[in-house]
């Protein structure tokens, strides 16, 4: 029911500032700028990510989605960087790390997958090498050892098969599974907090369940934090907590997601909402489409 | 594209050079001060007021012979590359639509020509069909043809298998259509890029065909010919190598400097590049505030 | 018109040989009538392009017929092929404007030439039957000059719609043609299919992995499934009512903004029965 009172435009206000020890991520209107064309591209993004908790952001390409994750990540393109606010990373400001900080903490404290799993492999070896590789350079461990340990986390990903799916090159695998092999990846070092970035956007329909319900799985199973991105707000709106509606770079609608969909209090959230309405399975499902 | 290219400074020092050359290639034998062919009894002389570069050692101006070598060496190289341009593009682009018979001959016939070895065969030419530089220039473009052949040829499949051309297709288009349409525009900006380079190349193939005597009656001066004899004179004139040597470098040099402009130009790196300067004003100024 | 557009009658189709031999398509037949919007959904895999080659006569088809508008397209010479995409009875709409507009080439340009290659109008002719279907796309004309790269990937869809339509198609396939868009190119592009629907008798054969956008646009929906067509019938029961394992889990995959974790176990057991089907 959309009896709220006037609508504010511009960005909802940030989240209460006082720090809780189970924040795995903290944004704090985080701005990003591009030194090329001297315009800044994201305008004060704030999140808090508990630990276990999921937080989804929706937004079209261009809105900052992406680089708001290239941020946490520290991996913003040159020419781009963070012009202003704060990013705490397991209770660390980015400002503060160098080189060698981000380094440890990239795969260890933070994984992320993003779309196109294909892109994100060596061709030439075998996928299970290439996990074998991380677990041994990152995780100390023996060649055997990150071998079986490769195996078991293949299995926890549902692989069918792991072991054989351990000598198995990237061309003889399909998008699900490479996407699966990029998620055990991501998770073999135990991480806090894992990133998927429109990780199941080019998949099929069928797939792209499995491998949400797995980000499901694994977010129960293992108290992993996770940021979902996507520009579909039905796939944020299936596991989140809580969701970012960004556009242009502005947060355009914030809030938890039983709220969002159906109360949604900014315009453009209620377009996305309507859009699936009026041209998705809602259309069938639900006979009378809640009020818009 | 254009545009872009003069943007960089590479481009722009490569192609003042260029024309630098080119006004000493037209009017290079004009500028010469002295008769390149006539002696004198001044040999191996030093640079000096009347000889800036000195003599040789048959007492003939080196500045002289150098300008008025310039066409040789220069045109020759323009003529190997067009010659390398028209045997090698037109087959590669026509293998990837005549069939897999042309295809096959085709691609043999290149390999082929890729593992003769250069100056074997321009002397091996030059002996079978007589030392004028004619027959030298035939025998390189020969032996350059396969670059373009296989720079064409990828160009064309990367179009031949794209959707536009699957688009037009589809609405009935001919192979000539497609070539016409589409084919054409992909294949232009590799192809300058190569020849850009081959001019590079052409000119060292020639300087070092002329160098060996191949190719050019005596004593009519190359730049390669010049090396060639200054070395005979070493122990009196250490020096004087340099000279052609060095302007067979800077033209080589700017060929190469020019076809780096175009392939960093023709892409998404050239707005990079372009803007590399600005982007570091602007955070500087950022930062600042 | 009672005639159907297409008529498919079971048709293989099957690339390659020996042992590189694979089945793309197995005893598939269907009928389509003019003014019909039909959903063709699948895995990738599945079965889906080959259709829609086999449709424009460009597949490899082993056995069986498919007639468009009466003529049988499934075995054309390379001169029959031409001449068919000529007619401009069946047209095209790729995934990504990006990749099927050429990038050297103005939005007026390839919009134009589908007529060009015909060769039967006049150079004015042909640049105001451009202006028309831009209009009838909702672009402005002053995008006729326009590179693709300079316009917006709504924008691009939309110029390659028009191009589809520059011939006055009979049937149009659009293959995945909202996927790479975000969510209000994506609703005006179904619009746009909507109000194409109500002007005029056009067949639309919609392709795409996704059951929302099928859900939105088609009143009938075949699913493909490892080459052969497991369910064909009207889109609400489809959906509703699914009766093969495979359509039962696609639907309880697709997202929407009701389904939870509750449905995580129903799909877990979907795949099992699938599995089991199979």
């Amino acid at each position: 029911m959309s009896q709220a009172p006037a609508v504010e435009s511009g960005p909802a206000p940030a989240p209460a500032t006082d720090a809780h020890p189970d924040d795995v991520l903290v944004l704090d209107g985080v701005r990003i700028h591009d030194d090329l064309s001297d315009t800044e591209l994201v305008h004060g993004v704030s999140l808090r990510l508990r630990r276990g908790g999921v937080v989804g952001i929706v937004g079209e390409s261009g809105s900052g989605k992406s680089l708001t994750c290239r941020a946490v990540l520290g991996i913003l393109p040159d020419l781009i960087e963070v012009s202003g606010g704060s990013i705490t990373l397991l209770g660390r400001d980015t400002a503060t790390l160098t080189r060698r900080d981000w380094t440890a903490l990239r795969g260890a404290s933070i994984g992320a997958v993003f779309q196109d799993p294909a892109s994100y492999l060596n061709p030439s070896i075998t996928v299970g090498r290439q996990l074998q590789e991380v677990l041994r350079v990152r995780g100390g461990l023996s060649r055997e050892d990150a071998h079986r340990r490769a195996v078991e986390l293949f299995d926890a990903v549902h692989l069918r098969e792991p072991e054989q799916v351990y000598r198995q090159y990237v061309h003889e695998l399909s998008g699900g599974m490479l996407q699966r092999v990029l998620i055990a990846i991501a998770i073999s070092l135990d991480p806090e907090i894992l990133i998927a970035d429109e990780a199941t956007t080019a998949l099929d329909a069928t797939v792209q369940a499995e491998i949400l319900d797995l980000l499901a799985e694994l977010t129960e199973r293992l108290g992993l934090a996770l940021v979902l991105v996507s520009h579909d707000l039905a796939v944020v709106a299936q596991l989140c907590d809580e969701v970012l509606v960004l556009r242009d770079g502005h947060v355009v609608e914030q809030g938890p997601t039983g709220r969002i969909l159906h109360d949604p209090q900014e315009e453009y959230t209620r377009l996305l909402v309507a859009e699936h309405e009026q041209y998705g399975l809602e259309r069938y499902l639900t006979p009378e489409p809640s009020h818009v | 594209m254009i545009k872009v290219l003069l943007r960089l400074t590479s481009a722009r020092i490569a192609i003042g050079a260029l024309l630098a050359i080119a006004l000493i290639t037209v009017f290079g034998p004009v500028l010469a001060p002295y008769d390149p062919l006539q002696g004198s009894d001044l040999t191996l002389a030093g640079p000096s007021a009347q000889h800036w570069l000195g003599t040789d050692y048959t007492g003939r101006d080196v500045l002289s012979r150098i300008l008025a070598g310039a066409p040789l060496s220069i045109l020759s190289t323009l003529e190997v590359t067009g010659i390398a341009l028209v045997l090698g593009t037109v087959p590669g682009i026509l293998s990837v639509y005549l069939g897999s018979v042309f295809e096959w001959v085709s691609l043999r016939l290149i390999d082929t020509l890729v593992a003769l070895p250069f100056l074997v065969f321009a002397v091996a030419m030059t002996a079978l069909l007589g030392n004028g530089i004619t027959q030298a220039m035939i025998a390189v473009g020969l032996l350059v043809a396969p670059l373009f052949y296989r720079v064409a040829r990828a160009a064309t499949l990367t179009v031949a298998r794209s959707q536009y051309v699957e688009a037009a297709v589809l609405a009935g288009a001919s192979t000539g259509w497609i070539v016409r349409r589409h084919v054409w525009a992909k294949v232009l900006p590799p192809i300058a890029i190569t020849l850009a380079t081959t001019l590079g190349v052409g000119l060292v193939v020639i300087s070092s065909l002329t160098f060996l005597g191949i190719g050019v009656q005596p004593p009519a001066p190359t730049w390669g010919g010049i090396l060639a004899s200054d070395l005979d004179y070493l122990p009196q004139k250490a020096y004087a190598p340099i000279f052609p040597a060095v302007i067979i470098l800077v033209t080589v040099l700017a060929f190469n400097m020019l076809a780096d402009a175009i392939r960093d130009a023709a892409g998404q790196s050239g707005r990079a590049l372009v803007g590399a300067k600005a982007a570091r004003a602007n955070r500087a100024r950022r930062v600042a505030a | 018109m009672s005639e159907p557009i297409l008529e498919i009658e079971g048709l293989d189709v099957a690339f390659g040989r020996g042992h590189a031999r694979t089945i793309a398509l197995s005893g598939a037949a269907l009928r389509l009538f003019p003014g019909e919007a039909v959903g063709v959904i699948g895995e990738s895999g599945a079965g889906k392009s080959t259709l829609a080659r086999a449709v424009l006569g460009l597949a490899p088809v082993t056995a069986g017929s498919v007639r468009v508008v009466g003529r049988d397209v499934a075995r054309l010479s390379r001169r029959g092929r031409r001449e068919f995409g000529r007619s401009g009875v069946a047209q095209y709409v790729f995934q990504d404007p990006l990749r099927s507009l050429d990038p050297d080439q103005t939005v007026q340009a390839a919009v134009a030439e589908p007529l060009q290659i015909r060769g039967e109008l006049s150079r004015g002719e042909i640049a105001a039957a451009v202006r028309a279907q831009f209009a009838a796309v909702e672009l402005d004309e002053s995008l006729l000059d326009r590179f693709p790269a300079q316009l917006s990937g709504g924008q691009r869809q939309r110029v390659a719609v028009a191009r589809a339509l520059v011939t006055g198609p009979r049937l149009l396939l659009l293959d995945e043609p909202v996927s790479a868009l975000d969510s209000a190119n994506r609703v005006r592009i179904l619009q746009l299919l909507e109000r194409l629907r109500a002007t005029t008798d056009i067949t639309l054969l919609f392709i795409s992995h996704d059951l929302g956008s099928i859900a939105g646009v088609t009143d009938r929906t075949i699913v493909l499934n490892r080459g052969r067509i497991v369910e064909d019938g009207p889109t609400a029961q489809v959906i509703t009512a699914p009766r093969h394992p495979y359509t039962r889990l696609l639907v309880g995959s697709a997202p929407t903004l009701t389904s939870g974790a509750a449905d995580r176990a129903r799909r877990a057991r979907l795949r099992a029965e699938l599995a089991a089907a199979s």
